[in-house]
């Protein structure tokens, strides 16, 4: 059970936390703005975005470079 | 009693640490937020574990030139001199005299979990289904999945790392991909000379 000093205080550490840095500013109204459009979905399940755009490049990828992309992976599975 | 305080801590780290890897993935924003405000390098230490665990084992699927424990020391040199030089740019580009290590150390840890993870998967892809890939059905099918999944990593290091160089330095856009631009000109050339000693195939970063 949370005394009434507990919660005001806990609210005050998170916005602390929020607010620890000034916002992002691209120097540019338009640039910025295209920057936190394009980078809020990302704060908060990014994968959803992520998984569907790896897929996109790697399938544009093998229609570019064809055979090619099968030798790049045998290359990369030696790379550890 | 202090041994009892210890092992708590201990055990307080280790759920952390476990927690944020996990978050990692769901919520990296709030989750590097988070670890900027804290100093517990128990964390590091969990991850650099983690690390040499990884090394020790890799080392077991396919004989590395030089033994684990000197690549290992290498990702620890590797991981101070990224820290440091992030620390050094900001120092210089902001003028202040003082800096805060323990958020470099965190943040600039927590960015290994993507290279950690690319790493093991490999490791384990490689144990599984050895290469060389074929044109086959199934070989184009692996190689998509394979060159998905990496790309899909390689975004994660990315936002991750531009995470961590933003609360760490408290950066703009620009001063930030400027800074990583520098770390990368010095970096590539280090890595073909890693590559040509036989140490790292692709830098553990």
């Amino acid at each position: 059970m949370h005394t009434k000093s507990e919660i005001p205080d806990k609210l005050i550490r998170k916005f602390q936390q929020i607010y620890s840095l000034p916002p992002n500013d691209l120097h540019n109204e338009v640039l910025t703005s295209w920057y936190k459009f394009l980078t809020a979905p990302l704060k908060r399940m990014p994968f959803a975005y992520i998984v569907p755009l790896s897929i996109g490049i790697a399938v544009m990828m093998y229609l570019v470079v064809g055979q090619l992309l099968i030798h790049l992976v045998s290359l990369l599975q030696n790379g550890f | 009693m202090d041994f009892n305080h210890i092992i708590s801590g201990f055990i307080a780290s280790f759920i952390f640490f476990v927690r944020r890897v996990i978050y990692l993935i769901v919520s990296p924003y709030k989750t590097m937020r988070d670890i900027a405000q804290d100093d517990d390098m128990m964390q590091v230490l969990f991850i650099f574990l983690c690390i040499g665990v990884y090394f020790y084992f890799a080392n077991n699927l396919r004989n590395y030139p030089h033994e684990p424990w000197i690549l290992f020391f290498m990702t620890v040199f590797h991981y101070l001199l990224t820290v440091t030089y992030f620390a050094l740019f900001m120092i210089l580009s902001t003028k202040q005299h003082r800096v805060k290590i323990a958020p470099f150390m965190l943040l600039f840890s927590y960015a290994l979990i993507p290279t950690l993870v690319w790493f093991i998967t490999n490791s384990v892809l490689y144990a599984l289904i050895p290469p060389p890939r074929t044109p086959s059905f199934l070989g184009k099918g692996f190689s998509l999945v394979y060159v998905s999944f990496s790309i899909g990593i390689l975004f994660w290091k990315i936002m991750v790392t531009y995470l961590a160089i933003r609360f760490a330095t408290g950066f703009r856009f620009f001063r930030i991909v400027y800074s990583m631009i520098l770390y990368l000109i010095a970096v590539i050339p280090y890595s073909i000379l890693l590559y040509s000693l036989q140490f790292f195939r692709i830098p553990f970063l």
